[in-house]
């Protein structure tokens, strides 16, 4: 009868920390570099950009977009990590709290050594663009979203 | 060197000339498309012109006259040696006062206007970025903007005033 | 508006005004405020979309310029000299309103005049109602567009396009770089064309 009941008690236990980690881990972020510049005969856009390719040329301006870093990662609550990485740049994230649509992000973009921009934004379903600084005749973006 | 901004803004405002034209417009992807968003931006112009010409003034000769009797004030207050004396301090009675009724504010916002927000209160799908900085040192000028894109429903976090950078640093 | 003089004539008599307000001559300011108030109070008006607030803003704005017209040097025209401080005031009164680049709010509802004061000496037409209502709507839509921009980007397009200021003018007037200058009318002129190509496509 005991037994039975701590075996009751672990099995909830169990399912309680489970759901919770099964929360944590159901949500990818994909993050990219992205270098975008005007060429004569522009490569096809990546994939993971189809669904902002309009954005991006409208208010942008450029006509290629190529992904110099990525990275997709599940993130967990009151952890940091690093997303996405190049030879100069990289995104470290401070994940601070999350609900079913998102995470509550710290981001810094740090050029070489330096943090060059912090934000804290909550991500949702829809993608988030961060405008860099100009590289060579192209632009730096920052694209981030939750798969 | 120029951003591609500063060239499409100059080249919009018909400021680009010579060898810096003919460059600018032979990297342009889709001229006749740059051409319409040239017009485009144009017809806004005109627009925002006509719609937003000089809001008339009421009553001017009351704005003269306030103004000259603000400055008059102004050079009394400045000329004028301080006529009362004002105690330092707040007698102890008024300062256990303040004390009382900013505790009794503190109480009620913390127990009745500072909630935290369920999940339902908050819309599910949004990205927002509730704030941005940029590091001096690497943008002395730099400002930051955000808006939505309507037809990706992308949130742009918009900045400008960024150091530019030589295009190794494009490097993956 | 605009003075009568020539260019060349009210240049060289605004210095003279400038001079006289330097030695402490308010009448020499009144006429100067006199050339700018319109000009000024448009421009505020146009930031900040409440009469109200536009009044005090171009006292204001008036009064710091008298405070300072001794730190004029010449090295710029007059007119970006107090249209840097008309900014200055005014970005600065936003700012302490948290009015965000985007989802900025009213403080008050838009009143239009219904008739030009203009036109107190001269008969004039009055629109139909059915055409106030719509020119009603169209200012209310610019000025929903224009208030979804920062203080600094509202500043520079309506400095070019309504005021039709040189890049480096604007520059002065925000203490910031050409290019920055720039920069920045690249993005509010694609924010409004984004916000407002249905209405000026039509109207």
């Amino acid at each position: 009868m005991h037994r039975r009941f701590y075996l009751l008690m672990g099995l909830m236990v169990a399912l309680i920390f489970g759901d919770a980690r099964a929360a944590g881990a159901s949500q990818m972020v994909w993050s990219g570099l992205v270098i975008a510049n005007n060429v004569a005969q522009p490569a096809e856009i990546p994939p993971e950009l189809n669904r902002i390719e309009g954005t991006l040329k409208t208010w942008f301006g450029y006509n290629q977009f190529k992904v110099i870093g990525q990275s997709r990662k599940t993130l967990v609550t009151g952890s940091e990590d690093w997303l996405a990485a190049s030879k100069y740049f990289s995104l470290h994230v401070d994940s601070k709290g999350e609900t079913p649509a998102g995470y509550l992000l710290n981001l810094k973009l740090f050029q070489e050594k330096s943090v060059l921009l912090e934000t804290e934004a909550k991500l949702g379903k829809k993608p988030l663009v961060i405008k860099g600084p100009q590289v060579g005749d192209g632009q730096l973006l920052l694209v981030l979203f939750v798969q | 060197m120029k951003t591609f901004e500063e060239k499409w803004t100059a080249w919009l405002d018909g400021e680009l000339t010579g060898d810096e034209l003919a460059e600018f417009e032979a990297s342009l992807p889709d001229k006749p498309a740059a051409e319409a968003e040239k017009r485009d931006a144009h017809k806004l112009g005109a627009f925002l012109k006509e719609q937003l010409q000089d809001r008339a003034m009421g009553n001017e000769e009351f704005f003269h006259h306030q103004l000259r009797e603000r400055m008059a004030a102004d050079a009394c207050a400045t000329n004028a040696p301080e006529q009362t004396t004002r105690p330092a301090l707040w007698p102890i009675g008024r300062l256990v006062w303040a004390g009382a009724v900013s505790l009794a504010i503190f109480c009620v916002c913390t127990f009745f206007v500072i909630r935290e927000k369920s999940p339902s209160d908050q819309s599910e799908y949004l990205t927002q970025v509730l704030n941005a900085r940029v590091d001096p040192a690497l943008g002395p000028n730099a400002t930051i903007s955000m808006f939505e894109s309507k037809e990706e429903k992308v949130t742009v976090l918009w900045t400008e005033g960024l150091q530019s950078l030589p295009s190794e640093y494009a490097t993956k | 508006m605009h003075t009568e003089a020539t260019p060349a004539q009210a240049d060289v008599s605004e210095l003279d005004l400038v001079k006289q307000c330097q030695a402490g001559d308010s009448e020499a300011f009144d006429q100067l405020v006199g050339r700018y108030r319109t000009r000024v109070f448009g421009m505020i008006y146009n930031m900040v979309h409440n009469e109200q607030d536009a009044w005090d803003l171009a006292q204001d704005s008036f009064l710091k310029a008298w405070k300072s017209i001794g730190r004029f040097r010449g090295q710029s025209s007059f007119y970006t000299w107090i249209y840097r401080i008309v900014t200055n005031v005014t970005i600065d009164w936003l700012r302490k309103k948290h009015v965000k680049g985007s989802g900025a709010e009213f403080d008050d509802a838009i009143q239009l005049k219904d008739i030009d004061p203009a036109s107190r000496t001269v008969p004039k037409a009055e629109a139909l109602p059915h055409q106030r209502m719509e020119r009603r709507e169209i200012r209310a839509r610019i000025d929903d567009a224009i208030a979804q921009l920062s203080p600094e980007h509202r500043a520079v397009i309506l400095m070019k396009e309504t005021e039709d200021m040189q890049y480096h003018e604007i520059a002065e007037a925000l203490d910031c770089s050409i290019g920055t200058v720039m920069s920045r009318l690249f993005y509010a002129r694609k924010k409004l064309q984004n916000l407002l190509r249905d209405l000026y496509e039509n109207v």
